[in-house]
């Protein structure tokens, strides 16, 4: 009975403390910016206009590990409300009910589940992700390539704090009218394929 | 030239990161539909200009015209 009692308690034990071991490697990047060098750019071309903008509302944490980097996950998150046009009206109506509807839909959302065909070439790693797109409500299953580059000891270069930065890049394109973005309409001014050019950094302070 | 702009968006470089990042300053850029409103006021007063002009009369007319007639 008392061998009973230990072998469960070895086995509670070594439960307990497994995850810990597991991701004891894996590094945890913080991508909230005051800086506001983490940035979204979205283009639209459209047979009639070509529209441009940029967002810097973008928070959400990576756990990275250098030595497993296809074992990366994380979530990205980026604020409705700092989608910018330089067009005043155009910004408006962009942020508009009709349009993003920023207040009943405060955040567009990358949730990063998977990383497969995963290429290393010194810091940087080169890779398809694939992950949860959340706009506007709709959440969608998307895979999109992706540069990731390593920085290791580099925090302190910018932010004066010991630590890691991981960098990301993030290139590919949404249609809008998978995400009911006012679709169907006014195509001839604002296309239905909307090209998002994703740069952002992570913070790791030691 | 597009429309009109309230502000201004350049990009910028990250020494660091090597990212590129935008950076907008507020500045009004005329667009294409100011210089439409102006060429349509524009043609609307030059219009307007021929209803008031005034007809010209015999005793305005000069010396020389006169001696014409």
């Amino acid at each position: 009975m008392k061998q009973f009692h230990k072998g469960k308690l070895a086995w509670v034990l070594i439960l307990s403390v497994a995850p810990g071991v597991l991701s004891a490697d894996s590094i945890k990047f913080d991508f909230r910016d005051s800086k506001k060098v983490n940035n979204v750019v979205f283009l639209m071309d459209a047979p009639l206009e070509s529209i441009n903008g940029t967002a810097t509302g973008v928070s959400g944490t990576v756990s990275f590990d250098p030595a497993k980097p296809a074992a990366t996950t994380g979530k990205i998150v980026l604020a409705t409300s700092s989608l910018h046009v330089d067009n005043p009206l155009m910004k408006k109506h962009m942020l508009d009910e009709g349009w993003m509807h920023v207040s009943k839909f405060p955040t567009i959302e990358f949730v990063a589940v998977k990383m497969t065909n995963v290429k290393t070439s010194g810091t940087t790693i080169i890779a398809t992700i694939a992950g949860k797109l959340t706009v506007k409500g709709v959440t969608k299953k998307v895979s999109v390539p992706v540069r990731l580059t390593y920085l290791k000891g580099m925090l302190i270069k910018r932010n004066r704090v010991p630590g890691d930065l991981l960098v990301l890049r993030c290139d590919f394109t949404i249609k809008r009218s998978d995400y009911g973005i006012n679709a169907g309409n006014n195509e001839e001014k604002v296309s239905d394929e909307i090209e998002l050019k994703l740069r952002v950094a992570g913070a790791a302070p030691y | 030239m597009g429309w009109s702009k309230s502000t201004e968006t350049r990009t910028e470089i990250d020494e660091v990161t090597g990212l590129e990042y935008p950076v907008t300053v507020s500045k009004y850029v005329f667009g294409v539909e100011l210089l439409g409103a102006a060429l349509g006021v524009s043609g609307g007063l030059f219009g307007l200009s021929f209803a008031f002009c005034k007809p010209a009369r015999p005793g305005n007319r000069s010396g020389a015209e006169i001696s014409m007639i």
